[in-house]
């Protein structure tokens, strides 16, 4: 379809685990078939983000309570990706789900 | 075979940012990865080790300047330059074949006492080995030999996987059924959540002070504003520069050049993650393989904890405190700075063992600190070193340590054993 979707990918410190977790969901969306530009960053950094990249999902290894302009954007926990469980169904759902976009 | 050996050690004097991609690639190779991949990763690791330098050096000239103007004009002990944990798990990963041994030595070890039901943790956080590498490596120097580090490493991850074990339940009580099945044997939590405990118990005791208990809350949006890495890089640069006595104009590019060295630090390091994904996943897939069946927990980063709102707000806190404690402590010689905008990491037990107290969580934080802060100081000549050999570059006479070093308490002792001993 051409279209590149935008992520969040994050974490605590927007260093380890989210750069791991954005490296899987390049390679796992890729080959789905669905491309994807992934911005790792902080807890933190998030709301700033939200306003300036306007995401189309995020992916988080951290809690996002502190963040208060989620608004409608999908969030999904990226432990999967850090454990190995359930890492192909979650893939396939955000698949499913950016597609749907 | 002289020839052979020549470029090798060649090789091996050239440092992290080359031994780390031939080692890394290796690796991957044996586990079945294809090789343009491994090639690739393994390079992105280099890559991320030449990264680090760069901005290990934007640190040390700028904040090294300013620490050894403030000793001069103040007569401060601090000397010690704070490069932070990014820097330090660089230290960590970059004496090549060590790693790699450590690595296959502690998964063996983590999955023998699985069997022997020692533990019920899959350490599949591969990148925490770090951790535990590091404590190895420090035994290794002191010791002179690679099989002493192993073994120290290696036992101090055991100790590690053994008492993390043993806080699920406190984590789960405050995150809920999420949480279970997760351990998180790094970053000196293990411990000091027994500290912490003991904290608590010692409180208990004392009338009045035990019963009060609040919760800080979320802080006004301008206090996590203050707390971002660049703003605070920028803001103390700047201010330390003019109570140096810098100029204006000298001080602003100061406060620029470290507001840039907190954001670049860790952009560096999620490089040098990145390279390391590949090599993490196939190791963690293998181990999950060989154990499937039984119900285990498994290891995890403790970035996952850092979005508790209270752990954030205990972090921008403690910032004044463990400056002001820095600056107090005597015999103190370490300034933090690097790691401020980490210091939510390093609230995690004092958080999660007061069960978010936050007057409680305050003083048990502000202990933590207290002894770190004297760890560091003490590690802070072998941790340089360290960093040397490693490849990374310091103008002449600066030293340099970090929480990593300060934080992990079973290391300090596992250290101070071998070094009696040897």
């Amino acid at each position: 379809m051409g279209r590149i979707f935008k992520l969040l990918a994050a974490c605590g410190s927007g260093i380890a685990t989210s750069s791991h977790v954005s490296t899987s969901l390049k390679n796992g969306l890729m080959a789905r078939g669905v491309e994807i530009l992934v911005r790792t960053c902080s807890v933190q950094e998030i709301s700033g983000l939200i306003d300036s990249l306007k995401p189309d999902a995020i992916v988080t290894t951290s809690s996002l309570e502190s963040v208060k302009n989620l608004g409608d954007i999908k969030v999904v926990s990226g432990i999967p990706f850090l454990t190995g469980f359930q890492k192909d169904p979650l893939l396939d759902e955000l698949a499913e789900y950016l597609n749907g976009l | 075979m002289e020839a052979i050996l020549g470029v090798i050690n060649k090789i091996l004097a050239l440092g992290a940012s080359v031994i780390m991609p031939i080692v890394i690639c290796i690796m991957e190779l044996i586990f079945g990865m294809k090789p343009k991949n491994a090639i690739r990763s393994g390079l992105t690791v280099g890559i991320g080790f030449v990264g680090v330098n760069l901005a290990v050096g934007l640190i040390g000239g700028n904040l090294g300047n300013l620490i050894a103007a403030l000793q001069d004009k103040y007569h401060l002990a601090l000397s010690i330059t704070d490069v932070g944990w990014p820097a330090g798990s660089s230290i960590a990963f970059g004496s090549g074949t060590f790693v790699v041994i450590s690595i296959l030595v502690f998964m063996l070890v983590n999955a023998v006492s699985v069997l022997l039901k020692l533990t019920n943790t899959l350490n599949i956080d591969i990148f925490n080995y770090w951790h535990h590498i590091l404590i190895g490596t420090m035994s290794w120097f002191v010791s002179g030999s690679m099989v002493v580090g192993v073994i120290v490493g290696a036992v101090f991850m055991l100790i590690n996987t053994i008492l993390a074990d043993k806080h699920e339940e406190t984590f789960v009580d405050y995150g809920g059924e999420r949480w279970r099945g997760l351990s998180f044997p790094s970053q000196g939590i293990p411990l000091q959540m027994y500290f912490v405990r003991g904290v608590n118990w010692v409180l208990d005791r004392i009338p009045v002070i035990r019963d009060i208990n609040f919760n800080f809350g979320k802080l006004p949006g301008i206090f996590s504003f203050l707390g971002e890495p660049m703003i605070l890089g920028f803001l103390l640069g700047g201010i330390f520069s003019l109570a140096v006595g810098y100029a204006w104009d000298k001080a602003l590019s100061v406060a620029v050049s470290m507001a840039a060295a907190m954001y670049i630090l860790p952009r560096m390091v999620s490089i040098m993650m990145e390279g390391l994904s590949p090599l993490t996943d196939v190791a963690r897939d293998f181990m999950n393989k060989k154990f499937a069946g039984r119900k285990l927990n498994i290891s995890i980063d403790t970035a996952l904890l850092v979005g508790d709102p209270d752990v954030i707000t205990m972090g921008v806190i403690m910032v004044p405190v463990v400056l002001g404690l820095a600056f107090i402590l005597p015999g103190n010689k370490f300034l933090p700075f690097t790691d401020l905008p980490a210091l939510p990491y390093w609230v995690i037990p004092a958080v999660y063992g007061t069960k978010h107290n936050s007057f409680r969580a305050l003083i048990s934080a502000t202990l933590c600190m207290a002894i770190s802060l004297y760890i560091a100081t003490d590690l802070a000549p072998l941790i340089t070193q360290m960093a040397t050999n490693v490849g990374f570059e310091f103008a002449q006479g600066t030293t340099i340590s970090g929480f990593f070093a300060g934080w992990e308490w079973p290391g300090y002792i596992l250290h101070k054993i071998v070094e009696l001993i040897f």
